[in-house]
């Protein structure tokens, strides 16, 4: 009697776990759980920590979740952002194309990212359209392709984007 | 006891009385003392409610303001008082969660003069001039008046698997004793009484509520990842790679800002994407002398 309880209990455990969080179910578990409480506290411990935890955490997501790790994306953009707090001063204090570069390829990749983050929360697809949405990021890329090549272009025509700051400065 | 006076006889009978009854004399005395230089010696404090209505069940009418008008000098202190007193003498028909009435239980957060917080312990702003707003929290559905739909806010809760995932056997057979230094990471992050104030203030969580899980689920989600406890962190850690679970917040920073229990989410979300990124790792249990 004991035997077949504890087993329907951890039976119980464990399609709980496969399923979504069901609160329906999961009282009939917790009354399960207290009957065999009362019939044995020390046998319990076992079936509760045996359940192997792959398991336990298998199809219980709540949205519809991508694959896509952008864990590595993110250090990215603060390794950026970080580099960026350098490359400004070094850039007026001595420019020179490597260092203009670098400037002109990070501050475009950090206005990129900062634009995709507006369009993501402000362009949404059941707000504005999937349209609408796609539009936002072209207009973003091309927004940053110009921006670079505008930098580029002060880099290796002008007279270098350093000593334009300078110049935007004396303005 | 015919000698004696009024005082003395009340002193004599609360002698005689067990201790719980004693104090439960003086709190009387204190409160009846109280209520009649109230009533007796203030002028009215009027003070202007204005509260969020809405029912389900004249759906064709808009969701307004009411006012109520309440004297301050008849009403406790707290927000929470104030409509709990006009729902008692004013208007039944006013519908908001409340419990525990002191921030432990978290039903009764909403939006006052702009701010996600408990209405159980923030004040009433004694400057009359001023009306009191108070909306429900922001960005939810709306059940009935201040209550909000919390569905969404559970499920992404239990989606955390706010539980120990360990398959160790405890070696004392009972329980899975953890070192002090382990256990004080943990301070400042199981406090959180659940409220919501801190995701309902977030204008990340208001555009992506369906795949940012939201500062109070994630601080609790950090409160499994780091318990010395728990073997699961890995896999915690993995589902929260995507762009959105973790990565839309934008450290704005309302979380903590609003948090009516004082906790920091921001600063848990912050290191949950340290972990995720490989900026840090978490560190091993301690051993436990025994």
């Amino acid at each position: 009697m004991l035997s077949l309880k504890l087993f329907r209990q951890t039976n119980c455990a464990v399609s709980v776990a496969q399923r979504q969080m069901s609160f329906r179910t999961l009282p009939k578990c917790l009354n399960q759980f207290n009957t065999v409480t009362q019939l044995g506290k020390k046998s319990l411990i076992k079936p509760l920590v045996s359940a192997p935890i792959v398991a336990r955490f298998a199809g219980s997501t709540v949205a519809v979740k991508s694959d896509k790790n952008h864990a590595s994306l993110w250090r990215s953009e603060r390794i950026v952002s970080i580099a960026l707090l350098g490359l400004f001063p070094a850039a007026i204090l001595y420019s020179s194309p490597i260092v203009d570069t670098l400037l002109a390829i990070s501050t475009s990749i950090h206005i990129y990212w900062g634009m995709e983050a507006l369009v993501v929360d402000y362009l949404r697809v059941p707000v504005v359209g999937q349209l609408a949405n796609k539009a936002g990021h072209v207009a973003i890329t091309l927004l940053a392709i110009v921006t670079l090549a505008g930098f580029l272009q002060v880099t290796f025509m002008g007279d270098g984007l350093g000593n334009a700051l300078v110049q935007l400065w004396k303005l | 006891m015919a000698g004696l006076g009024l005082a003395e006889m009340w002193t004599v009978r609360l002698l005689k009385q067990p201790f719980t009854q004693q104090i439960k004399q003086f709190h009387i005395s204190t409160a009846l003392a109280a209520s009649e230089t109230v009533t007796q010696e203030k002028a009215p404090k009027i003070k202007t409610v204005q509260v969020y209505r809405w029912n389900p069940e004249t759906p064709e009418v808009k969701p307004k303001m009411q006012e109520y008008k309440i004297d301050l000098n008849s009403c406790g202190p707290m927000v929470l008082d104030a409509l709990i007193k006009i729902k008692n003498g004013e208007d039944s028909t006013l519908t908001f969660r409340r419990s525990c009435r002191e921030g432990i239980c978290g039903s009764c957060a909403m939006n006052i003069g702009g701010v996600n917080t408990l209405a159980c312990i923030s004040g009433i702003n004694p400057d009359l001039s001023k009306p009191l707003k108070i909306y429900p929290l922001p960005h939810m559905y709306v059940v009935k008046d201040l209550v909000p739909d919390m569905k969404l806010f559970y499920k992404q809760y239990a989606s955390i698997e706010p539980w120990l995932h360990t398959d160790v056997t405890p070696s004392n057979n009972k329980e899975h004793l953890q070192h002090t230094q382990d256990r004080e990471k943990l301070d400042g992050l199981y406090e959180c009484i659940l409220c919501a104030c801190c995701s309902t203030s977030c204008p990340s969580y208001w555009w992506n509520s369906e795949k940012y899980l939201g500062p109070a689920v994630l601080m609790q989600a950090y409160r499994w990842i780091i318990d010395s406890r728990d073997k699961a962190t890995a896999e915690r850690l993995d589902k929260m790679r995507d762009p959105f679970s973790v990565f839309r917040c934008h450290t704005i920073m309302n979380c903590t800002k609003t948090c009516p229990k004082g906790l920091n989410p921001g600063r848990a979300i912050a290191r949950i994407k340290g972990l995720l990124s490989g900026v840090t790792s978490k560190e091993e249990p301690k051993a436990i002398a025994q």
